[in-house]
């Protein structure tokens, strides 16, 4: 019996951690630039979800990959229908762990921490580590990365006849901002 | 049961959970989206299946430039180099007010045609949230033949001839797609070898992708009522081949019009017998407002 009552209690403990209050923003931004010789392209997602669990250090972001506008419309339509073929591969997502300690959401500060993990874009799963700069201040944390990603490395194919007009490497930021309250 | 069984499956738990915890935030991420619903893109690349109109629309602020030309017909020989000696030409140029509605204007050499039509979008094909199977478009056209009739000196209103059509069509998977398209074209003037003003005709088109930036397109129209007896169907084939901001169209047809009231109901040459015309449609987009 007494063994039960501490199996309850542990398991309740264990439970209890994974319903931690998250911290989630549903209007996260991701962007990406391509700088290649004809042309420079670039497309903003306004409709990224973001999560950041302070008890476990996780992290995850997803998106949809039509939420993704760019300057020209025709653009966009080829975006999705020929690079990252969205039909199939609808969202592209993040999921790791901060790898770094001294991240503190009670003391106002900037912090710059690492975070590893896996980005899924076009379908494959690749590992990723990354600088991430937070920014908190009693009412929000404001989350912000920059990294790049090799569209090789996601078997993103770059017709020979667009060469010059895509980057086989694009700088992807992205920006979340959590409210504390 | 001893405490330290109790610790392994407690560690094991702990374990689970803790693998979970992260997958878990992710997929409680992706619960979040699953109310939304994504509207499906390109079913066609074009606005033009091949001769006809495909359901698609440009984008809100799109100008598109299209040229097309028809060939003189393949049996003409070497003589008349397969029918490159002579060519029909359409110059159009269309705009996009909004995401739904599409109007465009154009003038056609054959018959010396002016075209003007309006597109559309009343249903849109999505997953998601809100699943909707296919995609539906309207279309009216309505032309003008300014091409001199000094038998029967028809007034401006008898020059006239209109087409409606409602196009139906579902991206199957991403690599096919297929539309249905049930037309009703209606002539101001007949010729006394004429039978009726209107006619009814049901067309049937596809798309099948060969990779990224190929595909082969095919189109069909069925006269169930028409005006003319000697007409025939038209049937057309063709190659959709896409370089950034151009869309190139290269196909073989018996029709000769490029605008729905000439292939639906004026088509005279027979496709099996070898009267066929090369052609191809060069499409050009700007966008004027982001």
């Amino acid at each position: 019996m007494k063994h039960s009552m501490i199996f309850m209690l542990m398991l309740l403990y264990v439970v209890s951690v994974n319903a931690q209050d998250v911290l989630i923003d549903k209007g996260g931004v991701a962007h990406f630039y391509s700088e290649a010789p004809v042309e420079n392209i670039e497309a903003t997602n306004e409709k990224a979800i973001g999560a950041y669990n302070p008890k476990d250090g996780s992290v995850a972001v997803t998106m949809f990959m039509k939420d993704f506008h760019f300057e020209k419309s025709l653009m966009e339509e080829h975006f999705n229908e020929n690079y990252i073929e969205s039909d199939k591969y609808p969202k592209a997502t993040f999921k790791g762990k901060l790898d770094s300690k001294g991240l503190d959401l009670s003391k106002p500060g900037t912090y710059m921490q690492t975070v590893g993990g896996e980005l899924t874009i076009h379908g494959i799963t690749k590992k990723l580590r990354t600088e991430v700069e937070f920014v908190v201040s009693k009412e929000e944390v404001q989350v912000n990365t920059l990294f790049k990603v090799a569209l090789e490395d996601h078997d993103i194919e770059i017709p020979k006849i667009v060469i010059m007009n895509i980057a086989e490497v694009v700088d992807v930021d992205a920006h979340f901002n959590f409210s504390l309250k | 049961m001893n405490i330290r069984k109790y610790l392994i499956v407690l560690l094991l738990l702990g374990i689970r959970f803790g693998l979970q915890a992260q997958d878990d935030l992710l997929a409680m991420l992706e619960e979040e989206q699953s109310d939304r619903t994504i509207l499906t893109e390109a079913t066609f690349k074009g606005t033009r299946v091949i001769n006809g109109h495909s359901i698609e629309t440009r984008k809100a602020g799109v100008m598109d430039f299209i040229i097309s030309h028809r060939f003189g017909t393949l049996d003409g020989g070497g003589y008349e180099l397969f029918g490159l000696d002579n060519a029909m030409i359409r110059i159009g140029l269309e705009y996009a007010p909004t995401d739904r509605l599409y109007i465009g204007l154009g003038r056609s050499s054959f018959e010396k045609t002016y075209d003007g039509f309006v597109k559309y979008r009343l249903l849109r094909q999505s997953t998601g949230n809100k699943e909707v199977p296919v995609s539906i478009t309207w279309l009216s056209s309505l032309s003008i033949k300014t091409l001199k009739d000094p038998v029967n000196e028809p007034t401006f209103v008898e020059k006239m001839a209109s087409t409606h059509q409602v196009l139906m069509a579902r991206k199957m998977n991403q690599n096919l797609s297929l539309q249905l398209m049930p037309s009703w074209v209606h002539k101001n003037f007949i010729g006394t070898e004429d039978n009726q003003n209107d006619a009814f005709a049901l067309g049937l088109g596809g798309r099948m992708k060969l990779s990224q930036r190929v595909a082969i397109v095919a189109e069909y129209y069925h006269q169930f009522a028409k005006i003319n007896d000697n007409m025939l169907n038209p049937i057309a084939i063709g190659v959709d081949i896409e370089t950034g901001g151009h869309v190139f169209q290269l196909q073989l047809t018996n029709a000769t019009a490029m605008i729905p009231k000439g292939f639906i109901t004026e088509t005279s040459n027979d496709f099996f017998e070898n009267q066929i015309h090369f052609g191809f449609n060069i499409s050009r987009t700007f966008q004027l407002k982001y």
